[in-house]
């Protein structure tokens, strides 16, 4: 390896260790998306879920279930998932802070706020127009944060900033949006259930919406590895070695507000997985984001499909929202790390 | 011609009334007046409330409660609306119109000083959730509060409780009786008419904007309302534990929405998400051709309302469809 002008790269675990991570992942990936097609208040034996999908029947009753309610929830849930894990790794990565995630930088809570608007001063009842209000929220709060933080600048821009901006501009809007919801208690009835996080009642037109922001967003976070990398060193060291500190900040900034405003845009604001989700991978992989990043793509959609699963089955035949499953599930596992020591490195 | 001529003599009606002192709540003109006499005293789940004098300025939060006091010729100076009509909350369906209209209240969560600032002398709650919580919060403005009655909890008051205990506060109780008798010969009629509903199973049900589906439980207005028909509510629902006002249904099992009858609502959406949904046609009733969707706005109000007024509304417009789904194989 080659010092001269590179950044140098953090340790690595032992190359087939490395891969079979990945396999081991991306299993747990497939198992969960079957569980998912597979398991449902509905009894479904695997050869119907599987004729469901090769040789769809539309007039029979089982195939609809299948191509009407678990497909959708699946896509989404892959969706959300693809965006919140690498959307988590981003903003722990560009802030440097171990208990970063999409949400500390405002984002949830600009989505929530165009949401609520759009509910209660527009009069919109449509989750298909919530996915754009959602967009729309998340971009303007991490303009927002980005021009107080002073993000692109040659200079002023670090992480602690970035951080004090987003949790600003989070206790800002929260208030205005609580006091929407208070003055008008008829909105409050459909924000709950956006804003609880749920994979239920979303179609694949959501999908559809969603996939070329969180496909594009991907891409671009994908490209971040060696930059984050390189922040992870301090931005004076990152500069040393000739990077454009702003710039970089600036594109992998970017590809966290497309991700983190397209699961927020789909899915609600889920808690919990943009968190733990980094910290997961981060133990399984070690520092190097190069690996993290689509190590995370793969663990998140695993975690919310879970999630998913176990809230369609646990208080049958009730269904408890994804959100939730995930917080109660979520919590424990950050506590554990924490408790581990071994999460801040 | 002829309604701008009522809108004068109104005008005028009102002027007078006005210029008298307004020492009567403006009552529907050539309405008998009932037997007035105060103070009254109105059983509910939190104990009896005595209403001292003829009430002033009513306060309608409950489900209906407005339309209900206006039927009994009384206009409330604060009124929530809980089908969401808009402008002064009233829909097609209620016959009566306010010469002032009412400050618009919440439904779910009252601000308790916008209450305040009407200067109330009786608040209704005869058909809302029916906590002790909401009601403490009305009764500390020191106003009378007529809550729900006992059982009425989750919104499930009968359309003869809330009329009754309406016209009681109001001292109106015999005009209260007028209207129960005047809905209830009009339920005979359709009976009468329509034997073929006796006994039949029906769902009502309501879908809401994100897809989820739910069947009211049988003590709730609307079907109360369809078992006054003769019709009776899925024992498939009725055997599904709970203490809400109506049970969720998943997509996954959409089979619990079959009777011989299947009544869907759009809630607060239209009714293209119902129809439009093909889980919705695979449920047998639906495919046999015996599912209604209430895809006219005011009728699924109307039909929600459980009121008099509204009763009166869907009994002109439901029964036809209903019966021609029960009659088909």
């Amino acid at each position: 390896m080659t010092a001269v002008a590179t950044v140098p790269e953090p340790p690595r675990t032992r190359r087939g260790a490395g891969t079979a991570t990945t396999l081991l992942t991306a299993a747990a990936l497939l198992v969960a998306v079957v569980a998912s097609l597979a398991v449902g208040p509905r009894a479904l034996p695997p050869s119907v879920v599987l004729d469901a999908l090769t040789a769809f029947d539309p007039t029979n009753a089982d195939h609809l279930v299948v191509t009407e309610v678990r497909l959708p929830r699946t896509l989404i849930g892959l969706l959300a998932g693809l965006a919140l894990g690498p959307a988590g790794v981003l903003a722990q990565g560009l802030t440097r802070n171990p208990i970063a995630e999409p949400g500390i930088l405002g984002l949830n809570t600009g989505a929530a706020l165009a949401v609520v608007l759009a509910i209660g001063v527009l009069g919109i009842r449509s989750l298909t127009a919530y996915v754009w209000f959602g967009f729309l929220g998340a971009g303007l709060a991490a303009v927002v944060v980005a021009g107080v933080a002073g993000i692109g600048g040659r200079s002023a821009s670090s992480p602690a900033t970035l951080a004090l901006a987003g949790a600003a501009l989070t206790a800002g809007l929260g208030s205005v949006t609580t006091a929407v919801l208070l003055t008008d208690p008829d909105a409050f009835e459909d924000y709950r259930f956006w804003q609880v996080g749920s994979l239920a009642g979303r179609d694949l037109g959501i999908a559809g919406q969603a996939a070329p922001f969180v496909l594009a967003g991907l891409a671009l976070a994908l490209l971040c590895g060696p930059t984050l990398n390189a922040l992870a060193l301090g931005d004076d060291v990152a500069r040393s070695f000739g990077r454009h500190v702003g710039r970089d900040r600036a594109v992998c900034g970017l590809a966290l507000v497309v991700l983190a405003g397209a699961a927020t845009a789909v899915a609600g604001p889920i808690a919990f997985v943009g968190l733990t989700v980094p910290h997961l991978v981060r133990a399984l992989a070690g520092p190097d984001h190069r690996r993290l990043l689509p190590l995370a793509a793969l663990a998140a959609p695993t975690l919310l499909l879970v999630a998913d699963v176990v809230g369609r089955v646990v208080a049958s035949p009730r269904e408890v929202q994804v959100g939730i499953v995930t917080a109660v599930i979520g919590a424990p596992v950050f506590i554990w790390f924490v408790r581990r020591k071994r999460f801040v490195r | 011609m002829r309604r701008s001529l009522v809108a004068v003599v109104a005008v005028l009606v009102a002027l007078l009334a006005g210029c008298s002192g307004g020492e009567q709540p403006a009552g529907a003109p050539g309405a008998p007046a009932g037997d007035g006499t105060f103070p009254v005293t109105v059983p509910t789940a939190f104990g009896d409330v005595t209403v001292p004098q003829a009430p002033q300025r009513v306060v309608a939060l409950g489900w209906s409660d407005a339309e209900t006091a206006l039927a009994l010729g009384v206009q409330p100076v604060g009124a929530s609306d809980w089908l969401a009509v808009g402008g002064d909350g009233l829909g097609p369906w209620v016959t009566q119109r306010y010469t002032t209209p009412p400050q618009k209240l919440g439904t779910l969560e009252v601000d308790l000083e916008q209450v305040a600032a009407l200067q109330p002398d009786l608040i209704l709650d005869t058909r809302a959730s029916g906590t002790r919580e909401r009601h403490d919060q009305l009764a500390q403005l020191g106003v009378p509060v007529v809550g729900i009655p006992a059982g009425g909890e989750n919104y499930l008051t009968p359309w003869r409780d809330q009329l009754r205990m309406v016209g009681a506060a109001l001292g109106k109780s015999q005009e209260a009786a007028r209207l129960q008798s005047e809905l209830e010969n009009r339920f005979a009629q359709a009976r009468q008419q329509n034997p073929a509903l006796n006994g039949a199973t029906v769902v009502s049900g309501a879908k809401n904007t994100l897809g989820e589906y739910a069947a009211y439980v049988g003590r709730t207005g609307r079907v109360e309302f369809l078992r006054e028909l003769g019709l009776v509510n899925s024992p498939a629902v009725e055997a599904v534990p709970t203490e809400n006002f109506s049970v969720p249904v998943s997509r996954e099992r959409m089979n619990l929405l079959d009777a011989r009858v299947t009544i869907m609502q759009a809630i607060s959406g239209n009714a293209a998400d119902i129809t439009g949904d093909p889980l919705w046609g695979t449920v047998p009733s639906v495919a046999a051709g015996r599912g209604i969707v209430l895809d006219d706005q005011a009728l699924s109000n109307a039909f929600a309302s459980s009121s008099v007024p509204g009763q009166l509304y869907a009994l002109d417009r439901m029964v036809a469809p209903i019966a021609a789904a029960v009659a088909k194989p």
